[in-house]
């Protein structure tokens, strides 16, 4: 299995004071708790961060590891394997209150403390015990998706890990794929319920519930806001200045738009009822950006010339005061 | 073939089974109520929470425990973190509206 160096994980030396080793665990956990990082694996990270933290914060617990360190077996891989007839004294669940989710803790650190008083803890928590029924554990999970599959709805497929305890209270997780019908319209920050999808009820109780919370990819052309979206469209200076038809793609495929004489860099224009389809019908907004070819013919400098000439009088510096 | 689930878009709590499922007292919630932090509405007297209450309250409650962060405090990094998140959605959004510029 992975050797897991909590110090190195909790940035302080094998020396480190306990005062120490909490700094720098409240700095760490701050940087990647999942809810406020915008790091990617900021999840596993601050996992990691619970564990090293659940050990080395303890000095039973510490004292076990640093002896475990200078005696542990490493492969040349690097794979860790304590030494036979390995047991630990603190066993995790008489190891004092923790308030460290249990359940993500990896295998490295249930060899050496052990993890069938994980599993009991968590189930047998508050008095609880066997025989007794329990509503099953709600899921929570994210579902992304493509702006395109969130516009028209439809079927889509979705693994989740579902943990089921078996009579002695041991967790196992297993797969499950469902397909699940999203209707048109969603976006992000919306939840869907699935009823009875979650973790299995104990003694025959009620199965929990599987939440979706709803994540839009962003998309290369279209943004969203509310329930519209909003697309920058390139036209030229001259369909501007004349307006033109021009083809704007949407959500639903192609249409035509009309750009109207005297456009300007900037201006808003209106497809109707071209947005999602949430609790109301959005638009699709139209942003005009005039763009111009990056290299002129000699008969167009020309045709520039006379442009300047007869538009002489403006001035787009004029607020500048230049 | 998995077969196909039927889905809820349209859900609510009522305070016993947010307190419930979140794993939380409903003194916990309804400190949460008076900080502005979850807004239920009133039903012939029975509070009613909105589906994304439960994300929120989770939210709130993971804070309070890995960050030892008081209920005032949390109530104010929910502020913050919806703030951050809309302010980079916004600027997602004039990146990609002004992307040739930003390209080039």
């Amino acid at each position: 299995m992975e050797y897991k160096d909590y110090y190195k994980i909790l940035g302080v030396k094998e020396s480190a004071s306990a005062e120490e080793i909490k700094k720098s665990y409240r700095k760490l956990a701050r940087k990647y708790h999942p809810d406020v990082s915008k790091e990617t694996d900021a999840e596993t990270r601050f996992k990691e961060l619970g564990e090293a933290y659940e050990v080395l914060k303890d000095p039973e617990k510490r004292a076990e590891y640093d002896q475990l360190r200078k005696m542990g077996a490493f492969s040349r891989d690097g794979n860790f394997q304590p030494p036979p007839g390995w047991e630990s004294a603190s066993h995790f669940s008489s190891g004092g209150f923790t308030d460290a989710d249990p359940q993500h803790f990896s295998d490295f650190f249930e060899a050496i403390f052990g993890h069938s008083g994980t599993a009991h803890r968590r189930y047998s928590h508050g008095g609880r015990q066997y025989g007794f029924q329990m509503r099953g554990d709600d899921i929570h999970h994210k579902l992304p998706l493509f702006l395109e599959e969130a516009y028209s709805g439809g079927s889509k497929q979705i693994t989740v890990n579902i943990p089921e305890v078996d009579e002695r209270g041991m967790i196992s997780h297993k797969r499950k794929t469902l397909n699940v019908k999203i209707p048109a319209g969603m976006t992000s920050g919306q939840h869907i319920r699935l009823r009875g999808q979650g973790a299995p009820g104990i003694g025959g109780a009620e199965n929990g519930d599987l939440f979706l919370e709803i994540e839009l990819a962003p998309h290369p052309v279209f943004s969203v806001q509310g329930s519209d979206i909003l697309i920058s469209l390139p036209i030229t200076p001259w369909e501007a200045a004349l307006g033109a038809q021009v083809v704007v793609p949407t959500l639903s495929g192609k249409v035509n738009l009309k750009i109207p004489k005297g456009a300007v860099q900037g201006q808003k224009l209106r497809l109707k009822g071209k947005g999602l389809k949430g609790t109301a019908q959005g638009d699709q907004i139209v942003i005009l950006q005039i763009a111009v070819p990056p290299k002129h013919s000699k008969e167009a400098e020309d045709l520039y010339a006379k442009l300047a000439e007869h538009e002489k009088s403006y001035n787009p510096r004029e607020k500048m005061g230049v | 073939m998995a077969r196909e689930i039927k889905i809820d878009v349209t859900y609510s709590f009522t305070l016993g089974e947010l307190s419930d499922r979140a794993g939380v007292s409903p003194d916990f919630i309804l400190e949460l109520v008076d900080l502005g932090v979850l807004e239920p509405t009133r039903k012939d007297k029975v509070l009613i929470f909105e589906s994304r209450s439960l994300a929120r309250l989770q939210r709130a409650r993971r804070l309070q425990r890995d960050l030892d962060v008081n209920l005032p405090g949390i109530a104010m990094c929910l502020d913050l973190l919806d703030e951050i998140k809309q302010l980079r959605w916004e600027i997602d959004n004039l990146r990609r509206l002004h992307k040739s510029e930003f390209e080039e």
